[in-house]
């Protein structure tokens, strides 16, 4: 073969393979968008309809699903999105202290602290769902909704992910704030969190996203149809219901929740990418 | 930070107000749940506490205990096709995106696709992707001659189904770290190599590959940590059946726990889990320093 060829036989082969990853990245997407358009009719047409024609595409899932008693969409978003808020505030002010205690501040026991917080790192919710459930109903936390928020409002990933950046800002900062008469909290609100927008704004969109997408912890906590239902525990009862071969569940009203609770995070990725990333890494590298 | 006694004791106790929410919260939702599954790990607890002692039994039972012996080796087979499957198809897209040409950004934001979808929305996608009678994979399979498959309800597909499910989720997740760290690599090294008449496979085993060892260990340590704990996609997809093909140790304390009220148990299993992550997570560390 010439150089010539060769050549464009190596740029063929790569372009292929690449497409070969669009279609299969992509087509599951494409199979949420096009089930949630399509009525149950058209879902189970013989042979498949690859792509629905213009006339079987609707947006009636859409209005659908917010008066459906099974999938209370305005209900459930609501629940969502207060719980993804809540955890998220939370972890902003709790996460940002903290790591800036163990950074720059003399407390007794920090480095036991530190260890304490590594350790946790390596621990897995999912072992810990039966004593966790034990713990927070003995509170009395159960079906409400402090105790949906309690096990996420704090993370000790987004405590050292903070600890981090603290560390970087220089001491003669501080200490010049001390000379002039500052106390902590006026050190901490005015200079340190403010240096540390970025990593601030790292801790929002992870646990946001963390409380947002939240699902076995919300299910354990909860009664079956509780008013504190979320999206996920709604989605994944109407997936489980769907399989029975039955039609419990409407398969567009199915997908086009999928696409609702999909819209915040694709939303967050795309304008917060660069936050979104560091903290995908920064959890990668460092953990 | 140096200052006069006044100022360290306001620091003292400024720091401990400022640690006590976040750590006090980890504290109460991990370390007591820990102890608390350590000390009913040898009990015999109900559903309704009546808690009684039970020594080894819990522990003894996760290897006697057919069901339980059964999640332990599924969760084994999971972690180790996984695993490795997941390293190579994150790596090799990594190697396919690592290419500047117009476009590319467009390309990549639908690889990433999947990093964007929740794990339960992925399972609800996937369930109809799997569908035995209006899945898409098996009017493809049916266009070219073969049988549909029942791909989530028979013992022998179920749990190679959920594997491809969750190397479909998480193998562009890896892939950014990858791709991250590929362009790290400092071109003058492919410049030398090609100097001295190395060839492309040439560079990638002796160029790209080293220079990529430790992201690639965490990416091991990270996604098998990850695989250990798997609970979702068995949970939704087939409540661990069909015949507990794909019940796995997460599962087990679970359906222990809740469904049969047997929280001794339960715990015994939850804390094996916990011991083998934090093995496993001990020795990829141990192997990443090892390597630097």
């Amino acid at each position: 073969m010439s150089r010539r060829a060769h050549r464009l036989a190596a740029g063929g082969g790569y372009g292929l393979l690449l497409g070969l990853g669009i279609l299969v990245f992509g087509f599951p997407l494409y199979w949420m968008m096009r089930g949630a358009l399509i009525d149950q009719a058209t879902w189970t047409q013989v042979p498949l309809v690859w792509v629905p024609g213009a006339d079987q595409v609707s947006l009636t899932a859409f209005t659908d699903i917010f008066a459906s008693t099974q999938f209370r969409m305005g209900q459930v978003l609501l629940n969502t999105f207060t719980i993804a808020f809540m955890t998220m505030l939370c972890n902003v002010v709790f996460d940002c202290m903290a790591g800036f205690a163990l950074a720059k501040m003399r407390v007794p026991g920090k480095t036991l602290v530190l260890a304490g917080l590594l350790l946790t790192l390596m621990v897995p919710f999912e072992g810990l769902m039966v004593p966790l459930y034990l713990v927070v109903t003995k509170m009395g936390l159960a079906n409400t909704l402090p105790g949906i928020v309690l096990p996420g409002a704090a993370s000790a990933f987004c405590i050292i992910l903070m600890r981090q950046f603290f560390l970087s800002v220089p001491d003669e900062l501080l200490e010049a704030a001390i000379v002039d008469g500052a106390d902590w909290g006026q050190i901490f609100f005015r200079i340190a969190l403010p240096l540390a927008a970025p990593a601030v704004a790292t801790v929002a969109v992870i646990t946001f996203l963390a409380g947002w997408e939240s699902y076995i912890w919300p299910l354990l906590i909860t009664d079956p149809h509780s008013k504190f239902d979320v999206l996920q525990k709604v989605l994944a009862q109407a997936t489980m219901v769907s399989q029975s071969g039955s039609t419990d569940t409407e398969w567009p009203w199915l997908m086009a929740a999928a696409l609702i609770s999909t819209a915040p995070p694709l939303i967050l990725f795309v304008t917060c990418q660069r936050f979104f990333i560091a903290g995908l890494t920064g959890g990668a590298l460092k953990g | 930070m140096k200052g006069t006694g006044l100022r360290s004791r306001s620091e003292t106790w400024t720091g401990v107000v400022f640690l006590l929410p976040g750590v006090g919260i980890i504290f109460v939702c991990v370390a007591i749940p820990i102890l608390l599954a350590f000390a009913l790990s040898f009990t015999h607890c109900s559903r309704f506490l009546t808690i009684q002692w039970a020594g080894l039994y819990n522990y003894a039972r996760l290897i006697t205990d057919p069901l339980a012996l059964k999640s332990l080796i599924n969760t084994l087979i999971y972690v180790v096709t996984f695993v490795p499957l997941n390293l190579a198809l994150a790596l090799a897209i990594a190697l396919l995106l690592n290419r500047r040409f117009p476009g590319m950004r467009v390309i990549r934001s639908v690889y990433f696709v999947p990093v964007v979808l929740s794990m339960v929305v992925t399972v609800s996608i996937f369930r109809f992707l799997y569908d035995f009678n209006y899945g898409p994979l098996n009017a493809v399979l049916g266009a070219v001659g073969f049988e549909p498959v029942p791909w989530l309800d028979h013992q022998s597909y179920a749990m190679w189904a959920i594997v491809a499910m969750a190397l479909w989720k998480s193998s562009a997740f890896f892939s950014i770290i990858l791709l991250a760290a590929l362009q790290d690599v400092p071109q003058s090294l492919h410049e030398a190599a090609k100097v001295d008449g190395a060839g492309p496979v040439m560079r990638f085993l002796h160029v790209t590959i080293p220079s990529l060892a430790p992201v690639m260990t965490a990416v091991i340590a990270l996604s098998s940590i990850g695989a250990f704990r798997v609970f979702v996609p068995m949970f939704v997809l087939t409540k661990g059946g069909p015949a507990f093909s794909t019940r796995t140790m997460a599962l087990h304390a679970y359906s222990t726990g809740f469904d049969q009220g047997a929280l001794g148990q339960s715990s015994a299993v939850s804390f094996a889990l916990l011991a083998i992550i934090v093995t496993a997570t001990l020795i990829l560390n141990k192997a990443r320093r090892a390597g630097r």
